[in-house]
């Protein structure tokens, strides 16, 4: 894959130019987008989340790729701007356009399409945590670092939403009244 | 895990299969945006340098131009070890109390007692216990009521009390406090609370000192009493007592995190410099660290002392304040060191990265923990000078 882009007009180093970053992004785009739209419960805000990481990923690639794990990096920072107020600002911006489809529909049955629904009724943070915890299988203590919160927060956020997702689906369908402590 | 959870897994599995694919474009995409943003950066800090001179003013730039982050190549040689650059900060004990049951410790009330609850991954903490580290002994300081207190968080003591607090629901709030000494634990105070709750607690003479994760600075009684709001910190939050500044850490708009501190006892401001093209800055009582498109930086509050963040590259250990841990990769194992901001010391924890989250300084944390050859280590934070 080409870097593609403008030209580069300022004798970019060969370190600047690291192919591996792009293939970094070849690679693994397709999994930062799964992971941005569960975070984000729609394909726009997960599109603009993945970018908006990458350009920052980008900024340190020479730093990280040899430090620390990439993806890692880029799932962080999806997160933390996740629960930023800077979607709104920077939609105008994005640079494709995901298709819009029902996703709620191909999902395979009716209790996990009304958990994706009232998943999109959850505060933002409170869909973060339950995101961290079971898509990403994060521990509380993992959850807390990653969105810069106390280790109570995370779990009273969870608590808090997992009460409300309770609330959304009905009795008879895979609904306890209590949550097991886990973590 | 409850049927909910395993559900959960299933719905947020099943629906990330429902994601867009990712355009063939991404990162020429990524790439262009990012020479944008750094060629208008770029741009930006010359015009600042003009007006700074043509203002004959000692504004903005250090040194006048904008000037390349040096690239900061990874280091290849690891510091000493913590027990030879700060021996005074670290307590290595056993990592269990003496009935055998893990704990976490959150901070010495004297130089041999700590702070601690129970840490068990399948329930919470039954009670407060004062662990005397060089006995051996833990005394059981206080229940915690779990009829109300489902969450106890930011234990602290202070005046002879140790306090939590909590959010049981309903958008309310409560302080809890127990006397040190050993007795029932009581809400101290109440007050209208979001879910993120309370994020900062301080005992300062005889009053709890808080701030509240939406903003606001309060202060009540140990004993209990009243709730007031401290004078001019309706949107603030509290950094070390006695400085308060905003916005705290959920700031939201691009503003520096704590790039305004006050003293509420002799009414000093402090408001941290920032240069433009600066992004997401988080200062506390010292030192600043942020980012620009040529990577991350740390500096002091008043600017100087710039250099590459050295934890920048790992997000999630990226935290306000002076300490931060990165992974570094010497010859062998790629260990966590311990950096300084302020001084740019350094050292090894003796841990390798897998065992390194949940350590990492936080805001406001004085004590670290790890563990480390089967013992409990603590780094006491405040004693390295």
């Amino acid at each position: 894959m080409s870097l593609g882009g403008d030209q580069d007009d300022e004798g970019l180093t060969h370190v600047d130019r690291d192919p591996r970053f792009a293939e970094f992004v070849a690679e693994r785009g397709d999994a930062l987008l799964r992971y941005g739209y569960v975070l984000a419960g729609n394909p726009h805000d997960a599109a603009d989340l993945v970018q908006e990481a990458l350009v920052k990923l980008r900024a340190s690639w020479a730093r990280v790729r040899l430090k620390d794990n990439p993806e890692s990096y880029a799932r962080t920072t999806m997160a933390r701007l996740h629960l930023r107020a800077w979607r709104r600002r920077r939609r105008e911006q994005l640079a494709w356009d995901p298709p819009e489809r029902a996703h709620h529909d191909t999902l395979p049955d009716g209790d996990e399409q009304r958990l994706w629904h009232a998943l999109a009724g959850l505060p933002r943070r409170q869909r973060a945590v339950i995101v961290l915890r079971y898509y990403e299988q994060l521990t509380d203590e993992e959850i807390a670092r990653v969105l810069g919160v106390s280790r109570g927060t995370v779990r009273s956020q969870a608590a808090r939403a997992l009460a409300k997702l309770r609330d959304s689906v009905p009795a008879e369908s895979a609904v306890p009244t209590t949550r097991g402590e886990a973590r | 895990m409850s049927q909910l959870e395993e559900a959960l897994r299933r719905t947020l599995a099943g629906a990330a299969g429902q994601a867009p694919q990712a355009p063939a474009t991404l990162t020429g995409t990524v790439e262009a945006r990012y020479r944008r943003r750094r060629n208008r950066t770029r741009a930006m800090l010359a015009t600042a340098a003009v007006v700074a001179v043509l203002g004959g003013t000692a504004f903005a730039l250090k040194d006048g131009t904008p000037r390349a982050m040096p690239a900061a190549p990874p280091t290849a040689t690891l510091p000493p070890a913590i027990e030879k650059v700060w021996p005074q900060a670290i307590h290595d004990l056993p990592a269990t109390l003496p009935d055998g049951r893990a704990f976490r410790p959150y901070q010495f009330i004297d130089d041999r007692t700590l702070l601690v609850t129970p840490e068990d991954r399948t329930k919470l903490p039954d009670a407060v216990y004062a662990y005397d580290v060089r006995a051996g002994d833990a005394r059981k300081i206080t229940d915690l009521p779990k009829e109300t207190a489902l969450f106890p968080e930011g234990l602290v003591a202070g005046g002879g009390r140790v306090m939590w607090w909590t959010v049981p629901g309903n958008g309310r709030g409560q302080l809890w406090s127990a006397p040190l000494s050993g007795g029932p634990a009581r809400v101290v105070a109440g007050l209208p609370m979001d879910d993120g709750g309370v994020d900062a607690m301080a005992v300062a003479g005889d009053r709890i000192v808080f701030s509240v994760q939406e903003g606001g600075v309060f202060t009540v009684p140990l004993r209990g009493g009243t709730v007031k709001p401290v004078k001019g910190g309706a949107d603030s939050h509290l950094l070390a007592w006695p400085w308060i500044g905003r916005p705290g850490m959920a700031s939201a708009k691009g503003e520096p995190m704590f790039g305004t501190i006050r003293n509420v006892q002799t009414g000093e401001t402090d408001t941290a410099f920032t240069r433009p093209g600066d992004e997401s800055i988080r200062c506390g009582l010292e030192v600043c660290a942020g980012w620009t498109v040529r990577g991350g930086f740390t500096r002091l509050r008043d600017g100087s002392q710039e250099r590459p963040d050295p934890c920048a590259d790992r997000p999630q250990t990226v935290t306000p304040g002076r300490f931060c841990a990165e992974l570094v990769k010497g010859s062998g194992q790629a260990l966590e060191v311990l950096r300084d901001r302020r001084t740019g010391r350094s050292a090894v924890l003796g841990i390798a990265r897998s065992s390194m989250l949940g350590l990492v300084p936080n805001m406001g944390q004085r004590l670290m923990h790890y563990t480390v050859q089967g013992r409990m280590r603590l780094v006491d934070l405040t004693k390295i000078p």
